[in-house]
């Protein structure tokens, strides 16, 4: 069975290379959202299995973004994708539970252990 | 105050190992601007705040910006709109990377604004204190500058 797959992001790039680096994997990209108070309406409609969030996106942050999933979903499975490296916002993202984050930019191989260990924790029913 | 200097050796590691890393670019860094006057040029600009506000500009030739857009799809691109698009992402990776390592030397928190795509070059009025560096490749040429916020003007 897939696992179904939303992607935020303001870049068209992102939605693209992870189209390129999943094709023949598990994941299955539903929907790409351009903006955080899309993706909110998007995961209620289609409550995927797990959510990238980029961090810096216009007017709703992918961290309100995420809070805002949260209140709706607590069990979402967010993963952060960010060039903000080295940086408190790892922290921040493990505030709202979110503890996998992935770094632009980023390999197949990368990207497809974080996905895999983000979905794994989301089967085994660990809190978001 | 920013110190440029300290971060001007960051700033040229980011902006190549990032161009090599998303575009499979190689940018070598000259000790001249070869950014010609009359050709096509495009800026990407972010502004930065926190402790200062400064704005980082990255002006270069259309044929490297069109280049590194089509080396990050995978494919052929279409048009300048779609060239814009995947290099303000190449710009934001890089502006990600230098604000975080600046964040972690300078113990620092500084934050940025999703870049800008312009497709003409952007001119600041004022370099006097600007940090700049040069670059060429095969492709064509580009200027990345830090200028303070009070001084960049289009």
């Amino acid at each position: 069975m897939s696992i179904r797959l939303m992607v935020v992001d303001d870049s068209r790039f992102v939605y693209n290379e992870m189209d390129y680096f999943l094709e023949d994997t598990d994941f299955e990209l539903i929907r790409y959202c351009k903006s955080g108070e899309e993706a909110v309406e998007a995961y209620k409609e289609l409550k995927p299995d797990l959510v990238t969030m980029d961090i810096i996106l216009p007017r709703m942050d992918g961290f309100e973004c995420a809070k805002a999933i949260l209140k709706e979903d607590p069990k979402a499975r967010i993963v952060f994708i960010s060039s903000l490296a080295y940086d408190d916002t790892i922290d921040e993202a493990k505030e709202l539970g979110c503890d996998e984050f992935l770094f632009k930019p980023f390999e197949r191989d990368t990207l497809l252990d974080v996905l895999t260990r983000a979905s794994q924790k989301a089967a085994g029913g660990e809190n978001a | 105050m920013v110190q440029w200097e300290s971060i001007q050796e960051l700033m040229d590691e980011v902006v190549k190992e990032m161009t090599k890393k998303m575009a499979g670019i190689d940018l070598e860094r000259t000790s001249t601007d070869v950014l010609p006057r009359d050709g096509k040029v495009s800026a990407l600009i972010a502004e930065v705040s926190g402790t200062d506000g400064f704005t980082l500009v990255y002006n270069a030739e259309d044929a490297l910006l069109w280049e590194i857009a089509q080396n990050m799809k995978h494919r052929p691109v279409a048009d300048m709109d779609e060239v814009g698009e995947y290099t303000r992402e190449y710009f934001n990776v890089i502006c990600g990377h230098v604000i975080s390592r600046l964040n972690l030397k300078t113990k620092s928190s500084l934050r940025f604004a999703m870049p800008q795509y312009l497709p003409f070059p952007f001119v600041g009025k004022d370099k006097e204190d600007a940090l700049v560096l040069y670059y060429q490749s095969g492709k064509g040429s580009a200027r990345v500058q830090g200028v303070y916020a009070n001084n960049a003007n289009n």
